[in-house]
């Protein structure tokens, strides 16, 4: 997903998948998502991904580990493997292996390369259904204990990047402090900072979304095919 | 006298079946409020692509785990019914499987089976290091493997006491008759064996119908949707796609089959299993 996400983005800009979460008719059929999922299939008939990638574990962190165990040249990946491998890696990210960088620019395409997408360090989400009261207490605790000074040091001591401004001064002392620094570059200076997908659409769009994305990469559904079925469960 | 039965099967069986059949007629998300939909969620179920393609993969989960198990338990309940020597510490050896769970199977079979950190890339055996669970076709072999690793010592169990029946008298017979081993075997223990190859088959069918915890953490219906068994696309439709209605559509469909399957097979085995096999009757 992270692959067709920044893809999409470099590609068409950030309104390829805004049209898409505005609910626009056939929004995924558009010429550059277009060209996104075909890039992406290129990739995968050219061999550029691991052997039997489709059936690795990510929730046993195997796919961190092609990565250090020298497998990997590249992983597209989210920023919160960087504390597993540094524990788990040996001297992989202490030893200075391990480099970084942004989503590189698409030749010929329209998207800004510091945009990026994710999820901002930490999130919390509070159904639409909650009562003004409930929204209230949310919000409330959001500001006040969430963001407190002593949750922003421990989410440094931690690995992390808290999502709030101006802590670049205290990342500077933090352990893997070039890291954390990159992160928080790309984070204050993108364009446009996307929603993860999966996290953007609702569950059935979600779910259905996942579903299309193992085909494509399997390559037994073509371009078009991800583009019915998803233009289908737009806006549900 | 039966009461408790009763009362137990009532709450278990009868009123869940009730509510799922009465939620297939709502639309819901899990979480709010149950709306009445009328046939709406049934429409979306029987016309979605993905029904036929999972009726398809249980049927071939259902058909190939039958024929694999069936004949592996017969033989090995034959051998333990015996006495071999030996016998009893290979009956204990045979029997381990099954007393493991299947969520921690399926979890080590998965680490056996990665490709690049597994058994066949420690061992360096290129036969072993393919893409077993990235393949549509391999990894529906391997469900079938891991299915009958674990349950062939379950009807195994139940083959070997059903064997143990049979009286030495017609072995006798067939012996005096001068019938070799393989002909006894067909002609005397097959037969025999007929009310529990039914009993067995119609657990293991419709075992495999509702098959559900080691699919899910072994491929989770992967890749893509190869071996996405009707059961899977139940819970995805219902808990993970948010859409209680067409999931409980799908439960009640898999009830209809459950029973269908089962009185078929009753059927093949002969109306009256009270009919008797022993000589003379």
């Amino acid at each position: 997903m992270m692959w067709l996400e920044f893809l999409f983005d470099r590609i068409g800009g950030p309104e390829v998948f805004q049209a898409v979460f505005d609910g626009e008719k056939d929004a995924w059929s558009n010429p550059a998502s277009i060209e996104g999922l075909t890039k992406a299939q290129e990739l995968v008939k050219a061999n550029g991904f691991v052997k039997g990638f489709s059936s690795i574990t990510a929730d046993s962190n195997a796919d961190q580990a092609l990565l250090y165990t020298g497998k990997a040249a590249m992983m597209l990946h989210g920023t919160w493997t960087y504390g597993n491998m540094a524990e788990a890696g040996g001297d992989f990210v202490s030893g200075g292996h391990l480099g970084w960088m942004n989503f590189p620019a698409v030749e010929g395409g329209k998207g800004d390369p510091t945009d990026t997408v994710g999820n901002p360090g930490q999130y919390l989400s509070i159904s639409s259904k909650a009562t003004d009261a409930q929204k209230e207490t949310a919000k409330k605790f959001f500001s006040t204990a969430v963001l407190s000074d002593a949750e922003v040091k421990e989410w440094i001591d931690n690995g992390a990047v808290p999502i709030v401004k101006g802590t670049e001064s205290q990342l500077g002392s933090a352990k893997g402090a070039d890291f954390l620094k990159f992160v928080y570059g790309i984070a204050s200076n993108a364009k446009v900072f996307a929603q993860s997908w999966d996290q953007a659409l609702s569950p059935t769009a979600a779910e259905k979304l996942l579903d299309n994305i193992a085909k494509l990469f399997q390559l037994s559904i073509t371009p078009q095919q991800f583009a019915t079925n998803m233009n289908q469960v737009i806006g549900q | 006298m039966t009461l408790p039965a009763v009362l137990v099967f009532v709450a278990f069986a009868v009123v869940p079946l009730v509510g799922v059949l009465l939620l297939s007629f709502t639309s819901w998300d899990g979480i709010g409020v149950i709306k009445p939909a009328g046939l709406a969620s049934w429409r979306s179920t029987l016309t979605d692509p993905g029904l036929p393609h999972a009726l398809w993969v249980t049927f071939v989960v259902m058909a190939l785990s039958w024929a694999v198990q069936t004949p592996l338990s017969i033989l090995l309940g034959v051998f333990l019914a015996g006495h071999q020597r030996y016998r009893e510490l290979l009956a204990v050896l045979f029997f381990i499987p099954l007393l493991l769970s299947s969520a921690a199977i399926a979890i080590t079979y998965k680490a056996l089976l990665d490709p690049n950190f597994g058994l066949g890339a420690g061992l360096h055996l290129p036969l072993l290091t393919q893409d077993w669970l990235g393949d549509g076709t391999l990894a529906m072999g391997v469900i079938i493997f891991v299915v009958s690793w674990q349950y062939i010592p379950f009807h195994t169990l139940i083959y070997q006491g059903a064997v143990r029946q049979i009286p030495r008298s017609m072995y006798e017979a067939a012996q005096l008759d001068g019938a070799g081993r393989v002909r006894t075997f067909f002609r005397i223990t097959l037969p025999q064996l007929k009310h529990t190859i039914i009993t067995s088959s119609t657990l293991m069918v419709v075992g495999s119908l509702v098959f559900f915890d080691l699919i899910f953490v072994l491929t989770e219906g992967g890749p893509g949707d190869a071996t996405r068994v009707l059961a899977l696309l139940m819970y995805k439709q219902g808990f993970q796609a948010n859409l209680m209605g067409p999931a409980s559509a799908i439960a009640v469909i898999l009830v209809v089959l459950g029973l269908v399957l089962a009185l078929l097979l009753r059927r093949i085995g002969g109306g009256s299993s009270s009919a008797s096999q022993l000589e003379g009757a």
